[in-house]
């Protein structure tokens, strides 16, 4: 083996006959290695970029709400949703939900989550919560914002869906979202009662759907209650009412 | 025509792969819900139909009989994973919107069928023009239809606003239908309607359809 | 150029459809009611415009059928709706569920004009509000049984749909949980029920040939549109879109009930 020249045995390989089993093991894992090293480089090259567009996606719906509020730039905070204490760092962990807890359709949640405060003067003006649940036939993905009271809602934002056009994805409109401003999430007893109703809405814990698109809407809705409730941001929501008393 | 350029000019009309052979349907139903989404569409299947027939048609003498289809998917899916990657770091909307549709590029039947009955007979040349061909036949017929879609759908092409909407104070009410898939349905049939009542050797023999039908 | 304005069965549709017509105009009032008059002259020109169209580039006479078609828009139709939208549901309905097919009717030209409607206006025609009746309509529903009457006697009302159908809703009630609100025989009497049964699915030409394909197809219908009414809330009505997907699958049980080679 000492005069072994590589371009000689590569002709002598292409010169196999193709049904020959070598060449087409030799051929199939040519083909896959050069393959394999083509979609590697692409996807570790361009990583970067796709992690920054998709970071960005929920950057700039969260500025989209900052600018329509008018508002500075808010804090974030860990917190865990089980105690609704802050939390010093992320697991990355999640909870199985049950059936009858899990109102937007989830599956599962994270045990801890990131929000938003804004505060003056050691006190909260607003906090805003990332919000997520199922549809018509899409995952919704968006941000609420509540205002001091904690129960009256500033803005509710969606920047991912893919709902029918022209019907559900109109939840994405700013006419539609502009509707859940001013509107309140519980009544008096401390019941959530936020909810997207079909027609014409009345009072203060409904919301005028979409026409074509009840079950997008309802899912809407759903997901709103869904994580103002024990199961979402309920008790973070309870102990900032508490700590605000004291 | 020219014998060199008939791969070519060949797939836009005459042998087109959407109104003759009726192949790629899905995607055009998808993904004409506008005219940008239907561009980038086109864009992505010439690039991965030019390169894969290219490709294949490269080392044709050397892809055994036994693992053929195997090693044209392993190529296409690779390219489509490319092209993917590629929307998703610099036109991250548009591959959002394009949804999954970038990837299922790879079953195509436009892309494997060209491989198989094109670029595996044919030489690297002729092959990529014949990719490039279908591809621009493909491409057409996906603007056309995404242009009508959202014409009518939201008044506006390529996002720029013809038909003033009733909600901004024009005059046209948008038609819904046309953003539902069905209507693309519609569209493609009036399209397939209209090429073979100007080209009528393009029509199926009826009594062969017949025949089939009868058979048991 | 020949025009046939009327077939036999024609003359029939037409006479059993005046009586829920006029019902319909009596209950629309009067302003709605000449709305709704001139939306018919409307969609029989409309489609008249297109039969004959159709006839001069294949050559041959003006078919009859638009008067019926006419009517039976009209009767479909919610009130009030806008012309555009009318005129365009009208022409889709007519090329597509009638002119492509060489003239044969697989599925009712006026239903298929009533899904394009549907699904092209969800909130509103060119300028009005597109609202189904969710009423149930007693006038209307008992308007439509002489021209049934009618058609039975003359033999082109095949019953066995119409049986079928009034017995697949009724199992449908039993076996899911009856909404409070609803007395169950509404589901009978509510919006286009009445008038999509006798006249539409019960036509021999949407119809199964075979007798027992008649009545599961009727069976399949009367389950549809209750699957329809209960789990869509956005489809109240629900019988136009049961009705068309019921008819694709009458052929396929003429054929499944048959396959022995016995008729």
């Amino acid at each position: 083996m000492n005069n072994f020249n590589p371009l000689k045995f590569w002709h002598s390989f292409l010169a196999m006959p193709n049904a020959n089993p070598v060449k087409t093991i030799g051929v199939a894992f040519l083909v896959a290695l050069v393959c394999s090293f083509m979609v590697s480089f692409t996807a570790v090259t361009l990583k970067p970029l796709q992690d920054a567009n998709r970071l960005g996606e929920s950057v700039a719906s969260l500025t989209d709400m900052l600018d329509v509020l008018g508002v500075g730039i808010p804090e974030p905070r860990l917190v865990e949703l089980s105690s609704g204490a802050y939390a010093k760092r992320d697991p990355g962990t999640q909870v199985e939900l049950l059936p009858d807890q899990d109102l937007a359709g989830l599956g599962k949640i994270e045990t801890v989550s990131t929000v938003y405060e804004l505060s003056e003067g050691g006190r909260i003006k607003l906090v805003i919560l990332p919000v997520r649940g199922a549809g018509y036939k899409s995952t919704l993905k968006g941000y609420l914002a509540l205002k001091e009271d904690l129960n009256t809602i500033a803005a509710l934002t969606f920047h991912q869906q893919d709902e029918t056009p022209g019907m559900g994805a109109r939840i994405m409109e700013k006419p539609w979202q502009a509707l859940w401003a001013g509107k309140q999430a519980a009544d008096e007893n401390g019941v959530i009662r936020i909810e997207v109703v079909k027609g014409a809405s009345e009072g203060v814990h409904e919301v005028d759907g979409i026409s074509g698109a009840t079950r997008t809407g309802s899912g809407v809705g759903d997901l709103v209650q869904f994580w103002l409730g024990p199961q979402g941001y309920g008790p973070y929501l309870a102990r900032l009412k508490a700590e605000g008393v004291r | 025509m020219s014998q060199q350029n008939q791969p070519l000019i060949e797939p836009i009309v005459a042998a087109n792969p959407v109104t003759l052979h009726v192949l790629g349907i899905c995607s055009a139903l998808a993904v004409t819900t506008s005219m940008s989404t239907a561009l980038v569409m086109s864009a992505a299947l010439i690039f991965v139909l030019t390169f894969s027939n290219a490709i294949i048609s490269l080392i044709r003498h050397h892809i055994p009989k036994s693992i053929r289809l195997i090693v044209q998917i392993t190529i296409i899916a690779s390219l489509v994973i490319v092209v993917d990657q590629i929307l998703q770091a610099y036109l991250f909307d548009m591959s959002k919107r394009l949804s999954v549709f970038v990837g299922l590029i790879v079953t195509n039947c436009i892309v494997l069928g060209r491989a198989e009955a094109f670029a595996m007979k044919n030489k690297p040349g002729s092959s990529l023009l014949d990719g490039i061909g279908n591809g621009l036949g493909y491409a057409w017929i996906l603007l056309l239809i995404g242009g009508v879609r959202e014409l009518f759908s939201a008044g506006t092409l390529m996002g720029f606003s013809i038909l003033p909407l009733l909600e901004d104070g024009g005059w046209f009410t948008p038609l819904q239908v046309m953003a539902l898939p069905p209507s693309a349905f519609f569209l493609l049939a009036m399209l397939v309607w209209a090429v073979r009542s100007l080209r009528p050797e393009q029509q199926e023999n009826v009594s062969t359809i017949e025949n089939e039908e009868g058979a048991p | 150029m020949n025009i046939k304005w009327f077939s036999k069965r024609d003359q029939l549709m037409v006479l059993a459809l005046s009586v829920p017509l006029l019902a319909r105009l009596y209950m629309d009032g009067q302003d709605a009611a000449m709305h709704r008059l001139a939306l018919l002259i409307v969609i029989f020109i409309v489609a008249f415009g297109w039969n004959a169209l159709f006839a001069k580039l294949m050559a041959k006479e003006i078919g009859a059928g638009q008067l019926e078609f006419a009517m039976l828009f009209a009767l479909l139709l919610p009130s009030p709706v806008g012309w555009g939208g009318v005129v365009l549901a009208t022409s889709f309905g007519w090329v597509f569920g009638r002119e492509i097919f060489g003239g044969k009717e697989i599925l009712p030209p006026a239903l298929i004009a009533m899904a394009f409607a549907i699904f092209s206006f969800p909130d509103g025609g060119f300028e009005t509000q597109w609202i189904l009746s969710v009423r149930p309509d007693p006038l209307l529903a008992l308007a439509c049984l002489p021209g049934a009457a009618l058609l039975l006697w003359k033999g082109v009302l095949r019953w066995q749909v119409v049986a079928g159908a009034l017995l697949g809703v009724a199992v449908m009630l039993v076996l899911i949980d009856i909404p409070q609100s609803q007395q169950w025989w509404e589901h009978y009497l509510l919006g286009t029920f009445a008038i999509g049964v006798l006249f539409l699915a019960a036509n021999p030409e949407c119809a199964p040939r075979n007798k027992k394909a008649r009545w599961l197809y009727g069976g399949l219908l009367g389950v549809l549109i209750i699957s329809i009414r209960l789990f869509n809330p956005d489809q109240p009505d629900g019988v136009a879109f049961s009705i068309l997907l019921g008819g694709l699958f009458a052929p396929l049980l003429d054929r499944a009930l048959n396959w022995r080679g016995k008729t």
